[in-house]
Order: C-alpha cells, then sequence, then structure tokens
C-alpha cells in the first residue's frame, strides 16, 4: 500500500490496516518518541482514535512537532 | 505602569519575542531570559522520526522553550507557512492539541515575496478559529478596514506590520499606523514584523501601541543576548513616556530658564 507520508510517498508492505499500525511502522510510537501531533487526510486525529481510523491506498499522514519560529 | 490584559489574562511584558533563527538553543535561552517576553512564538512542522528525537535531547531549544513557559512567559504557536485558511485551521488545531493552549498566532500569507499576510483568507481563519474558541492573535497589514473588522469577529488583538517579516526596516507608514491608534483607541494593537532596531519598538511604543513583537532583530545582532535587553529597555521606555505624555510640538523657540 502507497501512502503519502509529511509529503512523501511511502511503499508499506504489508499493508498497513490502521493509522496505529502506520505510525509503529514508522517508529513514532516508540517508548521514549517526544509529543508529536497526527494530521491524517488533513484533519486532526487524536490519539485515542489512531486504532479506529482506517487507512485507504493513497491517503495521506502529517506527523507534526514544535520548531521555533517568529 | 499598567499590565497588559489581553483576552482576560495578565501578559507579564509588552515586549514579545520569536524563538527563531538563533545559532544554538543556549543563545535563544539567553537571549529570551534577557528580554523575557510576554509572548514567545513557535510553530509546527512536519517531522520524521529522527527529527523528532533532536527536539526531546537534553538542552534543546524545546526543553529551554518549556522552561520559559514555566517561569512566566507565554507560548504563542503561529501558523507560519500557511497560504489559506483551511491550512491555517489545521495548523491551529494540531498547535493546540500539541501545546494545549487556545492562543494562536494567525498568519495566512499572501504573496511569497513580501511575505504579506492574506487580508480574506485570514479573516476567514480568523472566523472559524473563533467560533472553535481560539485567542486569535492575527497577523495583518496596517489596513484600517481590515483591522476594524478582524476586531468585529472577535480577535483578541490585530497584529499589523511595521515592515515585511525580516527587513529590519522599521515603522515604513507610521502615518498609517498612527491612523489605527487614533481610530481603533480601545483595541489591542500589537506591531508585528519588520522591527529592526529598539528605536523602531521605542517610536511604537512611544504611539501607544500594546507591545511589539519581533525576531530577527535580535537572532540576527551581533550580540542577540544583549540586543533583547537593549529592545526591553527600549519598550518599556516608549510605554513609559506615551504614559507620561509627550509633550507639544512647538516651532516657536521658548527658554527653559526664566531670566528673560
Amino acid at each position: 500500500m502507497q501512502l503519502k507520508v509529511n509529503g512523501e510517498t511511502k511503499n508499506f508492505v504489508p499493508a498497513p490496516v490502521n493509522l496505529e499500525q502506520v505510525l509503529d511502522t514508522l517508529g513514532y510510537l516508540q517508548e521514549d518518541a517526544p509529543r508529536f501531533v497526527v494530521a491524517y487526510n488533513q484533519t486532526l486525529v487524536n490519539p485515542d482514535q489512531y486504532l479506529k481510523t482506517t487507512v485507504y491506498e493513497g491517503d495521506s499522514v502529517d506527523v507534526l512537532s514544535v520548531i521555533t519560529g517568529g | 505602569m499598567k499590565a497588559l490584559t489581553i483576552a482576560g489574562e495578565e501578559i507579564r511584558s509588552r515586549l514579545w519575542l520569536g524563538s527563531g533563527l538563533y545559532e544554538s538553543p543556549k543563545q535563544m535561552n539567553d537571549t529570551l531570559n534577557n528580554g523575557a517576553p510576554g509572548f514567545i512564538t513557535l510553530s509546527l512542522k512536519k517531522q520524521t522520526v529522527e527529527e523528532l528525537k533532536q527536539v526531546k535531547e537534553e538542552h534543546s531549544f524545546w526543553e529551554y522553550l518549556q522552561q520559559q513557559a514555566q517561569h512566566g512567559a507565554k507560548l504563542l504557536p503561529n501558523t507560519a507557512a500557511c497560504f489559506t485558511a483551511k491550512e491555517a485551521i489545521l495548523q491551529s488545531q494540531l498547535s493546540r492539541e500539541l501545546f494545549q493552549t487556545d492562543w494562536i498566532k494567525l498568519e495566512v500569507i499572501g504573496d511569497k515575496r513580501n511575505l504579506q499576510p492574506h487580508p480574506t483568507e485570514t479573516i476567514d481563519a480568523a472566523k472559524e478559529l473563533i467560533a472553535q474558541g481560539f485567542k486569535v492573535l492575527p497577523y495583518c497589514t496596517d489596513d484600517l478596514v481590515l483591522c476594524e473588522t478582524l476586531l468585529a469577529l472577535g480577535c483578541s488583538a490585530v497584529m499589523p506590520w511595521a515592515a515585511p517579516i525580516g527587513t529590519g526596516l522599521g515603522l515604513l507608514n507610521p502615518y498609517q499606523l498612527g491612523q489605527l491608534r487614533k481610530y481603533l483607541p480601545e483595541a489591542v494593537i500589537v506591531i508585528d514584523a519588520g522591527i529592526g532596531k529598539p528605536s523602531d519598538a521605542m517610536a511604537a511604543m512611544e504611539m501607544g501601541f500594546d507591545a511589539v513583537l519581533l525576531n530577527t532583530a535580535c537572532a540576527r545582532a551581533q550580540q542577540p543576548e544583549l540586543m533583547a535587553t537593549a529592545f526591553k529597555q527600549a519598550v518599556e521606555a516608549g510605554r513609559l513616556s506615551y504614559t507620561a505624555g509627550i509633550m507639544a510640538r512647538q516651532e516657536q523657540a521658548h527658554p527653559s530658564t526664566a531670566v528673560y
């Protein structure tokens, strides 16, 4: 399954079923990972919805965290 | 000096600083310590796992920003790099979730060349964000009608530019800024962007504006930490000067010594 992650197309084998599996495969759910937020198809998804969010071919997943700025 | 209150919250200083462009997290932190700003701006970016891990390192900029927040500064996420209301609304929602704050510096860019804010997209985004409970501080131009419209929608303040972002050109149109202060006497107006030196900030404060927000002027100074102190003192002096009431200018000379 191909998904667009942070704007880049990535191939997932085996195909993930839900957003939790996508984030886990990418390493974002490691215990020591800092806090981040997720937009799935340009919509905010809270952590308690990762498992319930089914992913489909071509969907977009954006993972964002803090940067400095003016 | 009367404290600045916005949306019912007291802001500890009328100097607001950005967190970007510093050579190191320590330099940023030292600068923020000297400036003791009311708000510190920051942002969100798409990040890989590797990039995320750097955020969590000891003495990272995020560790310092959290310390700044614990010591009285408020964090103000921005919507930098958004070009539409839709993008800015999503970025605001993501920021609220990550930073646990309703404050948002609404920034919807309309032109990549001069980073001018987009007036109608800013209005559309402000309307929706206010409906969603955000405390919206929009970056805007010095257009009186635009500022009035944003305030009428319920924005907590307006933040007109002095000059394009990062230019350091200072108050390019003091007449128009003066019109804003004159016709919007009750509004909280923060001069954002284009401030180059402490005297620019002081001039804005002497005109009666409520605060100034700057980043590049400190970060690109030869000694950012020292420049933050200069800005802090300039903003305080400017506010005191405005509060004290500046004498009326006169064309005719008048002796200060009563010997004539």
